[in-house]
């Protein structure tokens, strides 16, 4: 393994150590325009790939794929204009910090944990490269079906305000995402012979209105700028506080890696999903689950620590199995091919040395990431505290280029435009956007991950023992409240219990017993 | 909170606070997409149309309970209530005018280190939701008469000048920069064909070089 370890090393020469850092600048930059994420970086630097030798091209790809993540965290967080379907969750806490004039904070943190996340993926994909294939084969679709179903369940606890809103708001995004061609017959549903609905409604472009789009609406409204503490806002100190913010909340940096790493292993899962259900699971555990989308640092963790620990899981099948993991494993897997490596079982006996270096490329590429990352925090920061009659007309052209740029289909547009409204009405009524993306993003794997289930295994798809051993736990947290109010009361000694209990004590169970 | 006090920081008195109305209305639109996409559901094919009804019919079920709530004026706090008490910013907002808000503070923030009175927030600028909507719609009109190219030449200068009386020389500034980054990086970098709009005015590319 040590050995492996060192062949991996040697083969980063300055050479390769040079165009890894291309790949990381050019995908931070990509990253930040809304609309085109960590794939679109891909395609970009294909051709450049190409011309160079082996090592140099898969180190360079590589770098791109894994930190696209990274840069994401800046625009979602300063301005509520997520570069990708990855940057979505960040803008719940992120964006409100911003607006108090914390958006360096906010951002620092964000990118402290993605590059833990970033880490902690790495590391996993170290460890578990002797086990790799029992535990791929141990998880299929009917497991995925019931961790989406528990992120659904939890999703209650995204929203704000109006429990009965946010659930409405996430019934009404899983509806949306069953627009277009049903998977298995090709059944048109809700297409209204409109053939851009066919593909149904495109996640780039409804995020786009739903988060950016509606928030200039709101910042016109307001007038000011994003900073409501204007030029005033102090940013120093702020860097240092994010980044010790990662530390200080290490459980939830911890816990939302190893699901980002989890949902990785997965394969279609996607960004958006792994950040979304490790920003539930963080609001699940968290003592005080109702502050989380009101600009909140653990919420930021939660949601970026996963997005980058999530392409050391989709790691996993791609180089074990040759099944990619995402989208943009699988532009990484056919680049692998055109360089005359094949993944797959032989890579790891073969080329082990290649399977090193990109495990030392996600070490290096998230740490050079992250510190490209925090030299762009105070310029951007201090957009923020631009006027909006200034900021807003360049937000909304480029929101409308990014929405088109991706499939280069007018009706993107249109659907930026329509949701832009949609989010706007949204917020100002107290629905949730986020309950409602989440529902989106979720609803189309959870109906794929059904069907799969039922087709290879009937109901009894529920009786698996993975499957099993979920279903009892989201039973068991959801019955924890429950049962730890029955048994305080149990031990409560006779009589003491029949007035009213200590306030303090009261209040604060009360406080984390909250469903 | 004071209702007054909203009104006149807000100055748009139906903004500040959505109306019983207002609230029954939205809840009666998302009925009516959620009602319409469930019932259509029926008539698709058995695999086709299980997961939208699955989920369709107790969406449904809940919406029409929301309205019934919100027709009745007993789900929940308003949104501008909850947004004062929900969003940071707006917390600060409220701080500064005393309006007595139940402020919650975002976890380890060190409220001190920001100041509280909003500094750059000129009455002049503040729109109303319908104007800033119909700025949304003018900007969408201009884009599918001009397109791409003359959209980001034209929507600037005139967002600037007519929404906040900027100066000339930040509102060229600002338009030349944004013209040259978006044309610099989606067309000569990535070669994107955009859409030139109906109207077939000349082609912009042709003038400038």
């Amino acid at each position: 393994m040590f050995d492996g370890m060192l062949e991996g090393l040697a083969q980063l020469t300055p050479e390769v150590f040079a165009y890894m850092i291309l790949g990381i600048i050019v995908s931070t930059i990509i990253v930040i325009i809304p609309g085109l994420g960590g794939l679109f970086a891909l395609a970009v630097m294909l051709p450049l790939a190409f011309t160079l030798e082996p090592v140099q091209g898969i180190a360079m790809l590589v770098a791109v794929s894994v930190v696209s993540g990274t840069g994401n965290t800046i625009t979602s967080v300063l301005f509520g204009v997520p570069g990708s379907p990855g940057g979505v969750a960040s803008i719940l806490d992120g964006y409100p910090m911003a607006r108090k004039g914390l958006g360096a904070r906010a951002v620092a943190a964000g990118i402290g944990a993605s590059v833990v996340g970033g880490l902690v993926g790495a590391a996993f994909l170290a460890v578990l490269l002797p086990v790799m294939r029992p535990l791929v084969l141990a998880l299929g679709a009917p497991e995925f079906f019931v961790m989406i179903m528990i992120a659904l369940i939890f999703m209650a606890y995204v929203g704000q305000g109006s429990l009965l809103r946010s659930i409405v708001a996430g019934g009404l995004g899983l509806m949306l995402s069953f627009v277009g061609l049903e998977q298995s017959t090709a059944t048109q549903r809700f297409t209204f012979d409109v053939l851009y609905l066919w593909n149904g409604i495109q996640l780039v472009p409804m995020m786009i209105g739903l988060f950016a789009i509606a928030e200039m609406i709101e910042l016109m409204k307001q007038g000011g700028s994003i900073s409501q503490t204007g030029a005033k806002t102090s940013m120093k100190g702020q860097v240092g506080q994010g980044l010790r913010d990662v530390g200080r909340h290490w459980k939830t940096t911890a816990q939302s890696s190893a699901t980002g790493l989890w949902v990785g292993i997965a394969p279609g899962m996607g960004d958006a999903a792994a950040q979304f259900i490790a920003y539930t699971q963080a609001a699940r555990s968290s003592k005080h689950p109702e502050k989380f989308g009101t600009g909140i640092v653990e919420g930021i963790i939660a949601s970026d620590a996963a997005t980058n620990s999530k392409e050391g899981g989709a790691l996993i099948p791609t180089l074990a199995f040759g099944i990619p993991g995402s989208s943009s494993m699988a532009v990484l897997l056919a680049a692998f091919v055109a360089f005359g490596i094949r993944p797959g079982a032989d890579m790891l006996v073969s080329n082990v040395h290649i399977v090193w270096m990109i495990i030392w490329i996600l070490v290096f590429g998230n740490l050079i990431a992250g510190l490209v990352c925090l030299s762009f925090i105070k310029p951007f920061a201090k957009l923020t505290t631009v006027r909006a009659s200034v900021l807003v007309p360049p937000i909304l052209v480029i929101c409308l280029f990014g929405s088109y740029a991706t499939t280069n289909n007018i009706g993107d547009v249109w659907v930026a435009l329509v949701f832009g409204l949609v989010g706007y009405l949204m917020k100002v009524y107290g629905y949730s956007r986020a309950t409602l993306l989440i529902g989106f993003v979720l609803g189309e794997l959870l109906e794929r991950n059904y069907l799969l289930s039922m087709r290879l295994f009937g109901l009894e798809f529920l009786l698996r023992p993975i499957t099993m051993g979920l279903i009892a736990l989201a039973v068991f947290i959801l019955a924890w409240p429950v049962i730890r109010r029955t048994y305080r009361s149990l031990r409560r000694p006779k009589g003491a219990g029949s007035g009213a209990p200590p306030a303090e004590t009261d209040t604060s169970e009360a406080s984390q017993d909250r469903p | 909170v004071g209702d007054d006090a909203v009104e006149h920081q807000q100055g748009a008195p139906a903004d500040a606070s959505p109306s019983r109305l207002s609230r029954a209305l939205v809840a009666a639109a998302v009925l009516g997409v959620l009602g319409y996409m469930t019932f259509t559901a029926f008539g698709f094919g058995i695999e086709a149309r299980r997961a939208p009804l699955v989920v369709g019919v107790p969406a449904t079920v809940l919406a029409a309970f929301l309205l019934f709530r919100e027709v009745r004026g007993t789900e929940g706090r308003s949104a501008a209530e909850e947004s004062l008490t929900t969003t940071p910013g707006a917390a600060d907002l409220s701080e500064s005018l005393n309006l007595g808000a139940d402020v919650p503070e975002a976890e380890g923030t060190s409220v001190p280190n920001v100041p509280s009175p909003p500094t750059s927030a000129p009455s002049t600028e503040q729109l109303s939701t319908w104007g800033a909507m119909l700025w949304i719609a003018g900007l969408s009109a201009l884009f599918l008469a001009t397109g791409f190219l003359w959209t980001t030449l034209l929507f600037p200068p005139i967002f600037m000048w007519f929404y906040g009386r900027e100066r000339w020389t930040v509102i060229a500034i600002t338009t030349i920069g944004v013209f040259a980054v978006t044309y610099l990086f989606f067309i000569v970098v990535l070669q994107i064909q955009v859409y030139r709009g109906f109207l077939g005015l000349p082609d912009l590319e042709q003038l400038l070089f």
